[in-house]
């Protein structure tokens, strides 16, 4: 008899099998008495009575923890009724029942002990050997027919063992409920943990063998083992693994040489590759992840085979506990192919792939297939199909039964839905209206409600490579372990190391837990807890932020769904726990989208108004917040931007409440309005709307809108203007200045690119182009050498304009030009000389005046610096001039802080006049006579000259103050002004009589302490607030936000307050 | 005291040894390699056919034998891993797949789905605890 593998059996060599010859006589007996069923092997059977004795006898000397467990089991087992065992143990039962409940040697206390030690694994005995029990006593009764009077004892000891067994299947069985109840997770994974592998434990031997062959050995090692058992013979291995390792299979058993006897003849494994696993191992070889999954109904799956491999597919129900299912998707019909001779179909259908296209029974009859048939599809009652050549088509799909694995593979995450084929889907129901009764077509409904989830979808595939790298996690998130054996187990993330994270446990300080455990990244997830302000770092709604309101942990996945709500938009997204991270960050939205930026100024096309713009004040992930042009904020997406306005904006010219130019860029403070006395810079305009930007405010990215005339320009640049603005005016006058770009402004810049000459310093007499202005000092590039000079702003003299149009920005650069003026404006005829025959060049009666044209413009003596550019520059010249008399004098001279504005304006527009009349005069005769074209050059200069008259009607301008909600005097009467238009305004009386009356009737009523006055001048224009004290000449006045502040009391005036 | 351990063990081995063999002679493994389902309470590995024949030995309270319908409710074709238990007493990995009180048999390392709900509460009624394992544990 064979008994190597059993004797080999105890780890340690340990004792050697009984000698079954000394059974003999016994398992005679009992085979006479009772027919043993052949399948027993009986020289085992005997070894029942003798065994228990010494068991009995030894339990002391049992010291060792093995041979006791050992004992546990047999007894366990033992204590199963079994119709040997009792034959055998007859004798012995009473003082085997006495002692179960007396004395520690009773295996059945001991049994009992052990119910009542710490070893869980035990635990699960009890219902597992009840369950045995039943199974083993019905297979008994079945099997033997024994004498029931033989069997009282038996039967009675049974009932008690069972009674016993069930009471404490009902004990454990309420511990272990209420650790599930508590969700005791931990403790579970410490229940794993105890069965971690022991040097007690059997070893695990690894063999090679063909990938594909591990399931097909495992089950030939098995049959073997139960081949040799029915022999009587077992082979001395406890268990064959065919895990997830490929091209391994392992074999466990206390004793090397057993592995080999049970490997001995079994094809295919590679004995010579044994090799024993590590203890710490073990638990790796039984790792396995669930690779498939069963396909639930209304997934998206992926047809893996025939002319569909690839397509999408929509489970609409699933079959034999999933392992069928049964699929919708676009069939690919290839209709000729019954046409075609059997060969020529048979290569066809082998080669080529027919499109896909939906089904049509129409289409199918037209061609004369009769074997169309309309019927029910088998196990789905109320769905009627169409039923052709084997297959069942609804609504134009088909549908078809499928195996699970084989035939279809879930829609994973490798391979998610494309749009385009989810629309396939959906467009289904609207290219079809036949089907009307089929409208509630679930695979469109599906595809529609998934369209939402697509982007997501393909948000992840395109970052799912680094989500499957470590699924988002950081050092330092909370992880939860998701698999493994210490499943539940929470703790933090403390190092990253390629495919293995290192996690200190979070609350396991009761459990003894030391130091950092290892995890495959796999088995962990990231635990973000609700209420968590978390950042999102991928997919569709990357960048966002928001706390966490709820998690939700989806069905057979290991991820999570948390709901956040964003921060900035305040809607709530479900996320992926993968895809967030903890942060404190607050997103403010993206930077770019669709080509626009933040702060843009765009063209809006939705809404009503044609000419809406707005700036974009939030890029979202789809969409833009924008303010518009009334202050309006509101979402639209990138289809409805028409483009930006922003470098419009950025050549845009408004006139402020004092009528300083204003641009994009300067910093202004508000007069009036909501936003009154906030302080911001323009970041954009469109038309008198301006856009303002304040750091400081966080509504709707800083930027607000104001009206142009609503706003002061407020800096050090600030000119103090003597216009209050009269509107009529100044509107032409922005509209003009806008379109001649740079002129004169406020920043000096009208002077660069002038011709100056130098006129003092190492450069005197140097005759440049005015590269850059500062108010002090310009850049001056000089026409003879290659180079550029700073001079001082007092210093040059601007000779390049010919017509004694200089502009003067500054009051300093008055001085200086002063002397150039008279030689200038001499020059200037002779060069408007030069002007007209350009005109003339300018037409086809170029050659005629082209004798008059040389001496003229060489007359021009200054005409140096036009080397060749002759036509260009003074057409741009002449354009200049066209409006330049008009405004020049109206913005510097009278604007100057010269007490009498009159005096400076009527000299120089009386030169203006006298210069341009002439030049004009001589223009037109010829003009006459020459090009049809040169009257519109003229026309603007008329234009002009109607600006001049009107601006020497300004002579009595509107005072500063002129504004509304001033308080004045009229006539003696206090009144408010209502409503100005130009230098004439709408009165309100004390009794609330309104009257118009200009300007000039009434006077400013002279604020006292305590009233509220706006400051009219110097740097705080603009300002509004309450006159606290007048000391002498200035005023202290403290403005809304209570700061105080020192003002001249020239600059103020009475308003009323607010209402 | 050696000799008591001898006695003992070798009575031990002597009475373990016809238990165990005894059920492993009676165990089944699956017989084909296509079909194969695992009993979604404990996991043991069989094909449909075998336990629509036979039942689930260790579960015979799902009442599988002859009802081709229950076969279908409580196994399922989603498991990972097998490992063949010969000796589910000593088997460490028995133990480890808590296995280890149930007959010997090829069962799976992880079992997918979840028991019926009717199922789950009949279960529940008679006591008995079961366990769709989740992959690993």
């Amino acid at each position: 008899m064979n008994r190597g593998g059993g004797k080999m059996l105890r780890p340690g060599g340990n004792q050697p099998f009984f000698d079954d010859s000394s059974d003999d006589s016994d398992s005679d007996e009992e085979e006479e008495v009772q027919d043993a069923p052949p399948s027993r092997p009986t020289t085992n059977l005997s070894s029942d009575e003798d065994d228990d004795d010494s068991d009995d006898d030894d339990d002391l000397g049992a010291s060792n923890k093995r041979s006791r467990s050992f004992d546990d089991d047999r007894k366990t087992k033992k204590s199963r009724p079994s119709f040997f065992d009792e034959e055998a143990e007859d004798a012995d039962d009473d003082e085997d029942e006495e002692e179960a409940y007396g004395t520690h040697h009773d295996p059945h206390d001991r049994v009992k002990r052990h119910y009542t030690e710490d070893d869980i694994r035990r635990e699960n005995m009890d219902e597992e050997a009840l369950a045995i029990i039943n199974r083993q006593n019905r297979r008994r009764n079945q099997m033997a027919s024994f004498n029931p009077d033989d069997d009282i004892e038996d039967v009675a000891r049974q009932i008690e063992e069972r009674h016993r067994l069930a009471s404490r299947r009902v004990d454990r069985t309420v511990l272990d409920d209420a650790d599930i109840a508590n969700g005791n997770q931990s403790l579970a994974a410490v229940t794993q943990q105890s069965l971690l592998p022991s040097v007690s434990d059997p070893n695990l031997w690894m063999f090679g063998c063909a990938n594909g062959k591990e399931q097909e050995l495992v089950y030939q090692i098995m049959n073997k083992c139960i081949a040799f058992a029915r022999q009587g013979k077992p082979l001395g291995i406890t268990s064959a693994v065919a895990a997830q390792s490929k091209g391994r299979i392992y074999i466990e058993s206390y004793s090397e040489p057993a592995v080999r006897e049970a490997i001995q003849g079994v094809r295919g494994l590679m004995a010579y590759s044994m090799r024993m696993v590590p203890l710490n191992d073990m638990t790796t070889v039984m790792t396995v992840t669930a690779k498939k999954k069963p396909v639930k109904k209304n997934e998206w799956v992926r047809m893996a085979r025939g002319h569909y491999k690839g397509d999408l597919a929509l489970v609409r129900a699933v079959r034999e506990s999933g392992i069928k299912c049964i699929i919708q998707c676009v069939p690919r019909l290839d209709l000729t192919l019954s046409e075609l001779p059997p060969e020529e179909a048979k290569i066809r259908r082998r080669t080529v792939k027919p499109p896909q296209k939906f089904f049509n029974p129409q289409d199918v009859a037209a061609m004369g297939k009769q074997n169309l048939a309309r019927q029910r599809f088998p196990g789905m009652n109320d769905l009627y199909c169409d039923f052709f050549e084997g297959n069942y088509y609804s609504d134009g799909y088909l549908l078809k039964e499928v195996t699970v694995g084989t035939m279809v593979k879930p829609c994973g995450e490798e391979e998610p839905p494309t749009l385009d084929e989810l629309q396939r889907f959906r467009n289904r129901n609207k290219n079809e209206g036949r089907y009307e009764d089929d409208e509630e077509n679930e695979g469109s409904k599906m595809a529609k409600s998934l369209l939402e989830e697509l982007s997501d979808l393909q948000g992840k595939t395109s970052l799912g490579e680094k989500s499957t790298n470590n699924g988002g996690l950081v050092i330092g998130d909370t992880i939860e372990v998701i698999e493994g054996d210490l499943v539940g187990m929470r703790g933090k993330l403390m190092s990253i190391d390629g495919s293995t994270v290192k996690v200190k446990p979070i609350g396991t300080d009761n459990l003894g837990t030391t130091g950092e455990i290892e995890f495959l990244v796999s088995q962990v997830r990231k635990d973000i807890p609700v209420g968590a302000h978390v950042k999102v770092i991928e997919g569709r709604y990357s960048n966002e932020t928001g706390v966490v309101v709820a998690v939700e942990k989806l069905e057979g996945e290991n991820d999570a769904t948390a709901v956040i709500l964003t921060d900035m938009t305040h809607k709530e997204v479900s996320v992926r726990i993968s895809q967030l991270q903890e942060s404190a960050e607050v997103a403010s939205g993206q930077d770019k989208l669709a080509g626009y930026e933040l702060h843009d100024l765009v063209v809006l096309s939705g809404g009503g108004s044609a000419n809406e713009v707005g700036v974009i004040v939030r890029v979202g992930r789809e969409e833009f917040t924008v303010i518009n042009n009334h202050g309006i904020v509101r979402e639209v997406r990138p289809e409805e931007l028409r483009g930006k306005r922003n470098s419009s904006s950025g050549r845009a010219v408004a006139l402020d409440v004092q009528g300083n130019q204003i641009r994009v860029g300067d910093t202004v403070s508000v007069a009036e309005g909501p936003h009154k006395g906030k302080s911001a810079t323009i970041k954009r305009m469109n038309r008198a709307q301006l856009f303002l930007y304040s750091q400081t405010r966080s509504e709707n990215a800083g930027i607000f809108v104001v009206r142009s005339r609503s706003c002061v320009l407020s800096g050090s640049k600030v000119q103090r203007g003597g216009s209050d603005g009269p509107s009529g005016f100044s509107t032409p006058q922005s509209q003009q200045r806008g379109a001649n770009g740079p002129n004169r402004g406020r920043r000096d810049d009208g002077l660069i690119g002038k011709t100056v000459r130098i006129q003092a310093g190492n450069w005197k007499g140097y005759l440049g182009a005015v590269a850059d202005a500062t108010p002090t000092h310009v850049q001056v590039e000089l026409h003879s050498r290659l180079k550029k000079v700073m001079v001082l702003r007092e210093r040059v003299a601007v000779v390049g304009d010919k017509f004694g149009a200089t502009e003067d920005p500054d009051r300093s650069n008055m001085g200086s030009m002063i002397a150039p003026t008279t030689p200038f404006l001499g020059g200037a005829t002779p060069m408007h000389g030069g002007a007209t025959p350009m005109h003339g060049g300018a037409t086809p009666m170029h050659g005629q005046l082209s004798g008059g044209f040389t001496p003229s413009h060489s007359s021009g003596g200054d005409d140096v610096w036009q080397p060749g550019g002759v036509i260009d520059i003074a057409e741009e010249e002449n354009n200049n001039s066209t409006w330049a008399p008009g405004t020049s004098p109206t913005q510097e001279n009278d604007f100057g802080s010269s007490a009498a504005p009159e005096s400076t304006w009527n000299p120089t527009s009386s030169d203006q006049g006298s210069t341009w009349t002439p030049s004009t005069n001589d223009v037109v005769p010829k003009m006459e006579t020459t090009a049809t074209s040169a009257p519109k050059k003229e026309e603007p200069d008329y234009g002009i000259q109607g600006a001049t008259a009107l601006g020497a009607d300004d002579g009595q301008q509107a005072p500063v103050w002129f504004m509304e909600r001033v308080c004045i005097q009229f006539n003696g009467k206090s009144a408010v002004i209502k409503d100005v238009d130009n230098k004439s305004a709408v009165v309100e009386f004390d009794d609330k009589t309104t009257q118009n009356i200009t300007a000039s009737e009434c006077t400013m009523v002279p604020p006292g302490e305590h009233d509220t006055v706006l400051v009219t001048g110097g740097a705080d224009v603009g300002l509004e607030g309450e006159l606290v004290c007048i000391d002498g000449t200035d005023a202290i006045l403290r403005d809304p936000n209570g700061e105080f502040k020192i003002v001249d009391l020239v600059h103020l005036a009475k308003i009323v307050g607010e209402s | 005291m050696s000799a008591y351990m001898d006695e003992e063990d070798v009575g031990d081995e002597e009475e373990r040894v016809p238990q165990q063999v005894a059920e492993l002679a009676r165990a089944s493994a699956p017989t084909n390699m296509k079909g194969i389902r695992a009993c979604k309470r404990c996991g043991i590995l069989k094909t449909l056919d075998q336990f629509i024949d036979d039942g689930c030995e260790n579960c015979p309270f799902l009442d599988m034998a002859d009802n081709p319908d229950r076969c279908n409710l409580c196994t399922t074709a989603f498991f990972e891993g097998q490992v063949a238990v010969m000796d589910p007493r000593e088997s460490w990995t028995a133990k480890w797949l808590r296995v280890d009180a149930y007959l010997p048999g090829v069962y799976a390392i992880s079992v997918t789905g979840t028991m019926d709900k009717e199922i789950e509460e009949e279960l529940e009624s008679r006591g008995c605890r079961y366990r769709c394992r989740p992959a690993g544990s």
